[in-house]
């Protein structure tokens, strides 16, 4: 016990010699913020590159930006150019002019029944119809921050769904559910 | 303050820090895991995308959580930290996550209150 005591209190006598200062305790906090500033850009430029050997990998599969994105269009010199997009049939349907950013999820204008959206009821196949759209979250469902197990069991289901999201999130994540999910088409009886 | 006062403050010090620097940490390494927990005025009012705001999120509670680690200005940090949880908690709303995060505001504004209790930088060194 002594020997504890003694160490802690050499502690003590150590942090008040090194930072008696208050400059050196301005000092201190400094030297914190930058660090953790660093860490920010740093983690920044790891975000904003894509993973070589991903990008390797779809390059040689025909797809340079891999399975989650949607091909909107070929690019003009134009900025503001036509944005198409592919809809099931194999047609394009125009959506509009306008600088054409990539969405994750892929949009189909078909429609589904409820017999169909009730076979998609898994964790590893999961659809979900939200105000009678259906939605498929599969590829989300590991990243849903309330964890995935939140979810599961309104996998296949459509008011159960709209009921349980309206009541956790109301309305303020209605914008990043279509943001992430893949839209398999509207919902019919 | 009794010593055991003292070291009953630094026990949750401590304990808030690694908190803090847990989640900054998570933040800062799996910010896509992260983004649905951005609220969209947080967004609209600052413009940036979720990413960002979140690796922002992550370097903030590192670097308070290091101060409130080492017991460096730590009423301060800790009412910052306390106001931002209470924030979160706000925005999430009394659900399994959102109750906790108040109680982890609640602390901090009670170290914010209280002081740093021994073994700090603030309460060791002399001014």
């Amino acid at each position: 016990m002594n020997f504890w005591a003694d160490a802690l209190e050499k502690w003590n006598d150590t942090i008040a010699l090194c930072v008696s200062d208050r400059t050196m305790k301005y000092l201190l906090a400094v030297v914190i913020f930058a660090t953790a500033g660093g860490l920010f850009f740093w983690q920044m430029n790891v975000a904003q590159m894509p993973d070589t050997a991903t990008v390797q990998e779809n390059a040689q599969a025909g797809n340079p930006f891999g399975d989650d994105s949607t091909e909107v269009g070929s690019l003009d010199d134009d900025t503001n150019r036509e944005v198409e997009v592919e809809d099931e049939d194999g047609g394009t349907t125009s959506a509009g002019t306008g600088t054409a950013t990539v969405p994750a999820g892929g949009a189909s204008t078909g429609s589904v029944i409820r017999a169909t959206l009730k076979l998609h009821n898994k964790q590893d196949d999961c659809w979900v119809a939200y105000k009678s759209v259906v939605y498929d979250i599969t590829r989300w469902l590991p990243r849903h921050p309330g964890s995935a197990g939140a979810i599961v069991p309104y996998c296949g289901t459509a008011e159960e769904f709209t009921a349980a999201f309206t009541k956790q999130h109301g309305t303020s994540k209605e914008g990043r559910l279509k943001q992430e999910a893949v839209v398999e088409g509207a919902l019919s009886n | 303050m009794s010593t055991q006062g003292q070291w009953g403050l630094t026990v949750i010090r401590v304990g808030l820090a690694a908190v803090l620097l847990w989640f900054g940490r998570e933040q800062l390494l799996h910010a896509a895991d992260w983004i649905g927990y951005v609220p969209n005025y947080a967004m609209s009012l600052s413009g940036l995308p979720a990413t960002t705001i979140v690796l922002a999120n992550g370097s903030a509670e590192i670097a308070f959580g290091l101060l409130l680690f080492l017991g460096l200005f730590t009423r301060i940090s800790a009412f910052v930290m306390g106001v931002h949880l209470a924030l979160i908690a706000f925005s999430l709303g009394l659900n399994q996550i959102g109750v906790r995060d108040w109680g982890l505001a609640a602390a901090l504004f009670g170290i914010a209150l209280a002081g740093p209790g021994t073994l700090s930088i603030d309460g060791d060194a002399s001014h």
